[in-house]
C-alpha cells in the first residue's frame, strides 16, 4: 500500500468519524484503519475514560488470538503515557508466562490517541517481527491525533446535541407553560365578570374578553384591530356622546398618566340599540417605565342601578309615609293653638304646645333619619343652586335664634368676603351649620357666648374651601367621650343629664356630609370652657364659587 | 270680602289634611274646591277655574305631576298659578314641578298652615 493511500484511508477514517458515531464507533474505525495503514496483524484499544484511572478494553479485531490483559504498570502501554509519542519495538519474551506475549506477536506499537488530552491506546501487533520506518512512525502519530481530534470534535458535537435537546425540552416546556399560562388567563379572563380591553398607545384594541363583546354586543373580531376610541362611543346619561378628549381612554394614553382613571355613569349604546350604564377604570401598561398602552375594565352597573333607584325610592317613601301624619298634627295643632276654633285655657294652650313641639322634633328626627339613611346607602343627592353663604346661614340662624334668645346667648357671626355667591347644595350646607349652632347653643349655659366664623381657605392653587368655625364657652366635651363625638346615636354624658332632647344623630350627620363631601370636621374641647367645631369643605363634591362655575344644567330657584 | 272671594282648589288625597288645609282656607275667606286625586282636581279644574291651585304629588289614579302636565295643555289651565304642596322632597321631584311652572314647591312638615295661606296670598297678589 502506497502512502498515499495510507493517508487517504486516515482521511478517511477521520471524516467518516464525523458522521455523528459514539465514540466506540470511531475507535473501531480508527483501529481497523490503522492496522491498515500500519500493516499490522491484529490489534485492540484501551480506553481510559474522563477521569478514571484504569483503562478498559474499548475494541479488539476479531482475529486477536488472545483476551488481551489491561495494561500493567511496567509494560508497553505506559511506556507512551509521558511521552505521548507512539512506542514501536519488539516484544520480549517475559518470565511469567502469563505476560509472555511472544506466542502471539513478535512486535508492537503503542499509538497514544491523544490531542489536548489522552484518551487512550491502540494496540497494534505484529506476528512477525516487524521493522518500524520513520513513515510508519509519523503515521501513528496522525492516526493518533486524528482520533483523538475525532473524538474531541465528537464529543463537543455530542454535548452540543445534548445542550440543543435540553434547550429545545426547556423550550418546549416552558412553551408548555406559556399556553397553561394562557388558558390560565383566557380561562381568568373570560370568567371575570367585567369587560376588558387592551388597547396599545394608539388605542387600538388588541385584547377583548366575552364579556366585554357581550357588554358592547360587538364580537372580537369587530373589536380587534380597531381604535377603541372609534369603534365604541361612549355617552353620557343625557344621550351626549362623550367627547373624545373626555374619554378616560384617551385621557390616559394622550397624558401619559401612570395613574387609574376611574369614572362612572357613563352609557354604552349596544348594537341593538340598549343603553347599558357603565363605569369604567383605565389603567396604564407600563414596560420598564415605559408607558405600552391602556386596560380598559367595564364594569356592567345595571344592577346597581336598579338597586340604587329602589333605595332611593324606598327612602323617599318612607319620608313620604313618615311625613304626612307628622304633618296633619303640626296643622291641627296650630290651628287649635291659634285659637282660630275658640279659646283655650292656659293649661290647654300649654298642652297642646308640648304636643306641638315634640311634634316638631320628630319632623327633625325624621330628616336627619333620612338623611342618615340617603348618605348611608349611597343614595344621597347633591343639587347646586346659587346662594349666598351670608343668607344661608342667617336662614338657620333664625332657626335656632328663639333658643339663643331664650337662654340669652351672646351670638357674633363673621362672614369674610368671597362668600357672596356660590353654586352650592344647600342642604348640605344647612344641615351642617344647623347641626353645630344647634348644638353650640344647646351645650352652653345662659349667658353664655357663640360664635361662627365663615371664610374662604385657599389650600393650593386652584383648590379652595370653605371653612366654617363655630365656637362657644359651654359644656365642653368630656376627655373620655372625645374619640366617639361623631359615632351614631352617641350622646356624651354630661350633656345628656342636661338635655333629653338630642337624637345622636347631629354630628353623625355633619360627618357624614363632611366625609361625603371629601372635607374635614374637627374640634378642640375642654371641660365647662368650651368647645370648637372646624369644618373644612373642599370645593368641588358639594359646591363652587359661582364665578368659575358654568351652569351645565338649569337650577332650581325655590 | 277683601279677596273678593277668591277660588281655589285643593288637591290632596290624605282626607285629614285636605280637612284641616279645607277649612283653614274658608275660614280665611276662600272659595274652597276639594279633590282627593288628580283626576278630580283636573276636573274640578276645567270646571270651576280656580285662581290658584294647591296641589299634592303623591296620589292614586293621578299623580300630581300628571296632573300638572295634564292641566298645562289645556288652554285655560296653562296659566292658573300652582303650588306644589308635598311631603316629598327628592331634588328630583322639585326639578319637574318647576319645570312645569309651578310657582312653589312647598314641603308639607316644614310649612305651617299660617305659611301656606300667606304663600297662596302672595301669589294670588302678583298674578
Amino acid at each position: 500500500m502506497d502512502i498515499t493511500k495510507k493517508i487517504g484511508l486516515l482521511n478517511q477514517a477521520t471524516l467518516e468519524s464525523l458522521k455523528d458515531l459514539d465514540n466506540n464507533d470511531v475507535i473501531e474505525k480508527f483501529n481497523i484503519m490503522a492496522l491498515k495503514i500500519l500493516e499490522a496483524d491484529f490489534g485492540f484499544t484501551f480506553w481510559k475514560e474522563e477521569g478514571n484511572k484504569s483503562y478498559k478494553l474499548a475494541y479488539k479485531s476479531p482475529n486477536t488470538p488472545y483476551e488481551p490483559r489491561l495494561p500493567r504498570k511496567k509494560g508497553y502501554n505506559f511506556k507512551v503515557e509521558k511521552t505521548n509519542k507512539p512506542y514501536m519495538g519488539n516484544v520480549k519474551k517475559e518470565k511469567l508466562p502469563e505476560y509472555d506475549l511472544t506466542p502471539y506477536m513478535k512486535s508492537i506499537m503503542i499509538i497514544p490517541i491523544f490531542y489536548k488530552r489522552r484518551y487512550g491506546n491502540f494496540v497494534l501487533c505484529y506476528k512477525k517481527k516487524h521493522v518500524f520506518t520513520n513513515q510508519e512512525k509519523s503515521l501513528a502519530i496522525s492516526v493518533g491525533n486524528a482520533a483523538a481530534q475525532a473524538i474531541t470534535i465528537n464529543r463537543l458535537f455530542k454535548n452540543q446535541k445534548k445542550f440543543n435537546t435540553k434547550l429545545e425540552n426547556l423550550v418546549q416546556d416552558r412553551t408548555a407553560e406559556l399556553i397553561k399560562d394562557k388558558a390560565k388567563d383566557k380561562a381568568l379572563l373570560a370568567s371575570i365578570g367585567e369587560g376588558i380591553i387592551a388597547t396599545d398607545t394608539e388605542a387600538k384594541i388588541f385584547l377583548v374578553n366575552s364579556h366585554a363583546e357581550e357588554i358592547f354586543g360587538k364580537s372580537k373580531k369587530e373589536l380587534v384591530g380597531q381604535s377603541l376610541l372609534d369603534v365604541q362611543p361612549l355617552f353620557e346619561e343625557n344621550g351626549k356622546e362623550v367627547e373624545r378628549e373626555n374619554r378616560p381612554t384617551y385621557k390616559l394614553l394622550k397624558s401619559g398618566l401612570k395613574a387609574k382613571i376611574k369614572v362612572k355613569n357613563y352609557y354604552v349604546v349596544r348594537k341593538d340599540g340598549t343603553r347599558i350604564p357603565v363605569s369604567i377604570t383605565v389603567s396604564p401598561i407600563k414596560h420598564n417605565g415605559r408607558l405600552e398602552g391602556a386596560i380598559e375594565v367595564i364594569h356592567d352597573i345595571v344592577k346597581e342601578k336598579e338597586m340604587d333607584k329602589a333605595k332611593s325610592e324606598l327612602i323617599s317613601l318612607a319620608s313620604h309615609q313618615l311625613r304626612t301624619p307628622l304633618s296633619a298634627i303640626n296643622w291641627y295643632a296650630e290651628v287649635l293653638l291659634k285659637e282660630e276654633l275658640g279659646k283655650l285655657n292656659p293649661e290647654q294652650k300649654r298642652y297642646l304646645g308640648e304636643i306641638s313641639n315634640a311634634n316638631k322634633k320628630m319632623i327633625e328626627l325624621v330628616y336627619d333619619f333620612l338623611n342618615v339613611s340617603r348618605i348611608e346607602l349611597g343614595t344621597f343627592q347633591v343639587k347646586f343652586s346659587e346662594l349666598d353663604i351670608k343668607e344661608t346661614a342667617e336662614g338657620v340662624i333664625k332657626e335656632v335664634m328663639p333658643l339663643i334668645l331664650y337662654k340669652k346667648i351672646k351670638l357674633t357671626e363673621k362672614y369674610r368676603p368671597g362668600l357672596e355667591k356660590l353654586m352650592a347644595d344647600k342642604k348640605i350646607l344647612r344641615i351642617i351649620l344647623q347641626n353645630l349652632l344647634s348644638n353650640a347653643a344647646k351645650y352652653t349655659p345662659n349667658k353664655g357666648k357663640v360664635s361662627m366664623e365663615i371664610s374662604l381657605k385657599q389650600r393650593a392653587k386652584n383648590k379652595s374651601s370653605l371653612y366654617i368655625e363655630v365656637r362657644d364657652n359651654g359644656y365642653g366635651i368630656p376627655k373620655e367621650h372625645q374619640q366617639k363625638i361623631f359615632t351614631k346615636l352617641f350622646r356624651a354624658d354630661n350633656v345628656a343629664k342636661m338635655d333629653t332632647e338630642g337624637s345622636g344623630l347631629g354630628l353623625y350627620l355633619v360627618k357624614s356630609l363632611v366625609d361625603f363631601c371629601q372635607g374635614e370636621v374637627w374640634f378642640k374641647s375642654s371641660q365647662n370652657k368650651g368647645t370648637t367645631f372646624f369644618v373644612d369643605l373642599p370645593f368641588g363634591v358639594w359646591g363652587k364659587p359661582a364665578k368659575d362655575f358654568k351652569p351645565q344644567q338649569e337650577t332650581v330657584k325655590i | 270680602m277683601k279677596d273678593s272671594q277668591k277660588k281655589i282648589l285643593i288637591v290632596e288625597d290624605e282626607k285629614t289634611l285636605l280637612l284641616v288645609l279645607s277649612e283653614k282656607f274658608k275660614r280665611e275667606g276662600f272659595k274652597v274646591f276639594e279633590a282627593g286625586d288628580g283626576e278630580e282636581g283636573l276636573a274640578s279644574a276645567k270646571k270651576n277655574k280656580p285662581h290658584l291651585i294647591i296641589l299634592d304629588i303623591v296620589m292614586p289614579s293621578m299623580d300630581g305631576l300628571t296632573m300638572l302636565k295634564k292641566l298645562r295643555e289645556d288652554k285655560w289651565g296653562n296659566s292658573v298659578p300652582v303650588l306644589i304642596l308635598s311631603n316629598l322632597s327628592d331634588p328630583q321631584q322639585i326639578n319637574e314641578a318647576t319645570g312645569r311652572g309651578a310657582v312653589e314647591y312647598l314641603v308639607k312638615s316644614n310649612w305651617g298652615l299660617d305659611d301656606v295661606v300667606e304663600k297662596a296670598e302672595q301669589t294670588l297678589n302678583k298674578k
